[in-house]
């Protein structure tokens, strides 16, 4: 059977697998296929390793034929953002400095998804450092819906090849949206769990304190598969959780009817009117589900998330460059700039923004006591147009964003989990990201809020003609 | 506090960074901005605040 891979969710792969409809070989092939038809068009792409995961595809299947079925992972082509180390294959970290950087390793993200029966068939383009601008060596990626469009960053490969059907999910990373963010500007699911849920051990860090990994999909039942199979205790990340993984696909079952709903109004602010009236009709199909819905407000995370997590997030990225400061001019401008800066920040100032991260977190923790989940828009507009975005780069660009709100940076600071779902699309034809987050460890339950929204919507279910 | 564009040249030297005149500017430029909006939040509330050095894994999940 050949996979008609736009209609394909990684859930329906798993059960055809599963029942054996559904050859791995085949559908990896296909996959790989789509691979080489598309990533000419949106560098979604860096490095594609087709027979060995062709390799990998034959010995699930060989598995799974003798009766050893792994799991709803098992047999499923995916990839992961260039910052994921992988044992004997490149991995760029995005920049010219890694060009040629082969790890001895794997990413313990890499590891569990292989033992989940994984396909893993590429490593995608992000920006350098998941931080920068795209690195001139490789090239723009571009947003499935419109060519000229970004994909957002930094998971941008990540976004455009789930979109754009070409694997179905990849592991993207957050610091402060780099999941989200893409996800929203994409039509596609992107979900930065709780903090320590997912081991970040052998991905490239920028913020030790507020890196996240996370799984990217179409459908929210496809995100949860996913978490399921990479989520977990890891002792090599010390940031790592000791706690017990719900069923997260099971979790989606059910209504929301007894889920209290508050809208930030501060977070709200700012995004465009016809963003806006996506996500009050979003806001509304959650209350048509049974869910309440009250206002609610964060002044202090409003005022005071994006220049305490630049702070907190360039002083670390700092430390963490320091080893190759002497190769600092071949990093594009904006990693280079967030490094000086970094450079220069007192401990006064680290310890001052980390007072301001737990005002916030005691903040948001006193306003989830009154709501199960957060929602509103993931960005304030859809994606922009690649010229524009590479023109607001560089130091205009790092200043602007240096006490600019963000949508999704609190939940980085916080740990707490977040989820962007496709809500609609411009007039333009880009889509929008409903943003829906809750307490620290309820990401069952902010993935269930997601999957209703989308089951009772038809977003899902629109792909792009690339 | 605020600094000026030769601390920031110091500093730098100090972590073996050598940053043009066009990169000092922005540097200090940038440093100022997130100095000056954490200077607006409140010191008293700041006073009495733990810092948050992020450890949720210490959180036990609510069962709901």
């Amino acid at each position: 059977m050949s996979a008609d891979l736009t209609s394909l969710t990684l859930a329906d792969a798993a059960r055809a697998i599963e029942s054996r409809k559904l050859s791995p070989v085949e559908l990896t092939q296909d996959i790989l296929n789509r691979i080489d038809a598309l990533n000419p068009k949106l560098n979604a792409f860096l490095t594609v390793i087709g027979d060995r995961a062709l390799a990998t595809a034959q010995q699930a299947e060989t598995e799974i034929s003798q009766g050893n079925y792994r799991g709803p992972f098992h047999g499923i082509p995916y990839a992961v953002k260039d910052i994921y180390s992988t044992r004997g294959i490149r991995t760029t970290n995005g920049s010219s400095v890694f060009s040629e950087h082969v790890p001895n390793h794997d990413s313990t993200a890499v590891r569990n998804l292989n033992r989940a029966g994984g396909v893993l068939v590429g490593k995608n383009h992000c920006l350098e450092f998941a931080c920068g601008n795209h690195n001139s060596l490789y090239g723009e990626v571009r947003n499935p819906w419109n060519l000229e469009h970004t994909p957002g960053g930094s998971s941008s490969g990540s976004a455009a090849s789930v979109a754009a059907s070409m694997v179905f999910g990849s592991m993207g990373s957050c610091t402060g949206g780099s999941i989200r963010g893409p996800a929203s500007f994409c039509g596609i699911v992107g979900h930065k769990p709780t903090y320590g849920l997912v081991s970040r051990y052998g991905v490239f860090p920028l913020s030790w304190s507020i890196d996240h990994a996370g799984p990217m999909t179409r459908t929210v039942e496809d995100c949860a598969l996913m978490l399921q199979a990479v989520a977990g205790y890891d002792s090599r990340d010390p940031s790592s959780a000791r706690v017990r993984l719900p069923d997260y696909a099971g979790a989606l079952k059910g209504g929301i009817g007894n889920i209290r709903v508050g809208v930030p109004k501060e977070f709200t602010e700012g995004a465009t009117d016809e963003v806006m009236g996506l996500v009050q009709q979003a806001i509304q199909v959650l209350s048509e589900l049974g869910a309440s819905v009250e206002e609610v407000s964060l002044p202090i995370t409003a005022d005071y998330a994006a220049a305490s997590g630049n702070t907190i997030t360039w002083s670390e990225a700092a430390q963490v460059h320091a080893p190759w400061k002497d190769r600092l001019k071949e990093y594009t401008v904006g990693v280079q700039q967030k490094v000086l800066v970094g450079s220069v920040i007192s401990s006064t100032m680290y310890h001052k923004a980390q007072l301001l991260r737990r005002q916030i977190y005691d903040e948001i923790t006193r306003v989830m006591k009154s709501v199960d989940v957060l929602v509103g828009p993931t960005s304030a507009a859809p994606a922009g147009q690649i010229q524009a975005s590479v023109a607001a780069g560089g130091d205009a660009g790092a200043l602007r964003m240096a006490t600019q709100r963000s949508f999704t940076r609190p939940q980085n600071l916080t740990g707490l989990p977040a989820v962007s779902v496709p809500c609609g699309f411009s007039t333009q034809g880009l889509p929008v990201g409903l943003q829906i987050s809750g307490r620290l460890f309820e990401d069952d339950l902010v993935l269930k809020v997601a999957h209703a929204y989308e089951q009772a919507t038809e977003w899902h279910k629109k792909h792009p003609e690339v | 506090m605020s600094i000026t564009k030769d601390m920031v040249r110091k500093l730098l030297r100090q972590e073996g960074l050598h940053a043009t005149d066009e990169e000092l500017e922005t540097t200090l430029k940038l440093h100022n901005a997130l100095d000056e909006q954490m200077g607006k939040a409140s010191a008293e509330s700041l006073a009495a605040a733990e810092p948050h050095y992020i450890q949720p894994t210490r959180v036990q999940p609510r069962r709901r």
